[in-house]
């Protein structure tokens, strides 16, 4: 049974049938995939090659005695204890234009969490010719201007969250106080989308 | 000619999309590019010619997540 008993049957059925993609287990992806699951979907396929360590405290969904630990395997013992019931593929590789798309191919939406640039690059250039929703975050370091971090559409399936302005090489700190409001607006985007609904 | 860009009014010489990105000191390697409602991806897409009234966006892109 969801964790969500505020949806309708319908509601609840669609996103618990949903695959939904999350390229990165940091800042933006490990809070995307808890909302995710919270909303009451049960299918998420993540990517990430890194381990927790203790500078991602300030904002990732992890905890300390998880220190070392692969992120795909913490995330997921972290989403298993909000809902037992879950089908999560979980992929230990660093994401490139030879396999994104095979890893997300059975995804109908791909949410973009990666922290460098190059990264966010390289996986807008190789899936956005896919045609699938893919719901980025670019620009949401520091903390303040919460305002400023909109969600919009851009080209035909390109959802862009984020200020697109502050940048983490340009000393803004990633913290969680301002990631959060990026990675609850991508996963807000996705629960809309599901449902049919403006993102 | 002058286009819509980045929301505002632009009157510019340039002949096509990846001529005007570089009046602009835009790279369009760092960048999401928008033009009449298309991401643009490519040398070949950024050549597209440049229409008058044409809407176009940039959207940088950052480090952060």
């Amino acid at each position: 049974m969801s964790a969500n008993t505020y949806l309708t049957e319908r509601e609840r059925d669609v996103l618990e049938s949903a695959k939904v993609g999350i390229a990165g287990a940091g800042g933006l992806g490990s809070n995307v995939a808890m909302l995710l699951v919270r909303a009451g979907m049960k299918k998420l396929v993540i990517a990430d090659f890194d381990t927790v360590n203790e500078s991602n405290l300030n904002r990732q969904f992890f905890f300390r005695h998880q220190l070392g630990e692969k992120k795909i395997d913490a995330l997921a013992a972290n989403l298993h204890l909000i809902e037992p019931e879950l089908a999560l593929e979980l992929h230990d590789v660093r994401l490139t234009p030879d396999n994104a798309d095979f890893v997300f191919s059975g995804c109908q939406i791909i949410v973009e969490a990666f922290d460098s640039a190059e990264a966010k690059k390289m996986l807008l250039h190789s899936l956005l010719p896919t045609g699938k929703p893919i719901v980025s975050a670019i620009g949401l370091a520091g903390w303040g201007r919460s305002n400023d971090i909109r969600t919009r559409r851009v080209g035909r399936n390109l959802i862009l969250v984020g200020d697109q302005t502050r940048d983490v090489r340009d000393g803004f700190a990633p913290v969680g106080v301002r990631v959060t409001i990026a990675a609850a607006m991508q996963a807000n985007s996705v629960v809309s989308i599901l449902l049919g609904e403006e993102p | 000619m002058k286009i819509k860009y980045q929301g505002k009014e632009t009157e510019t010489g340039a002949d096509t999309v990846a001529t005007f990105l570089t009046t602009q000191g835009v790279k369009p390697t760092e960048a999401v590019v928008e033009y009449k409602g298309d991401i643009l991806s490519g040398e070949a897409a950024l050549a597209a010619p440049l229409e008058d009234g044409a809407d176009l966006n940039v959207f940088r892109i950052v480090a952060g997540g």
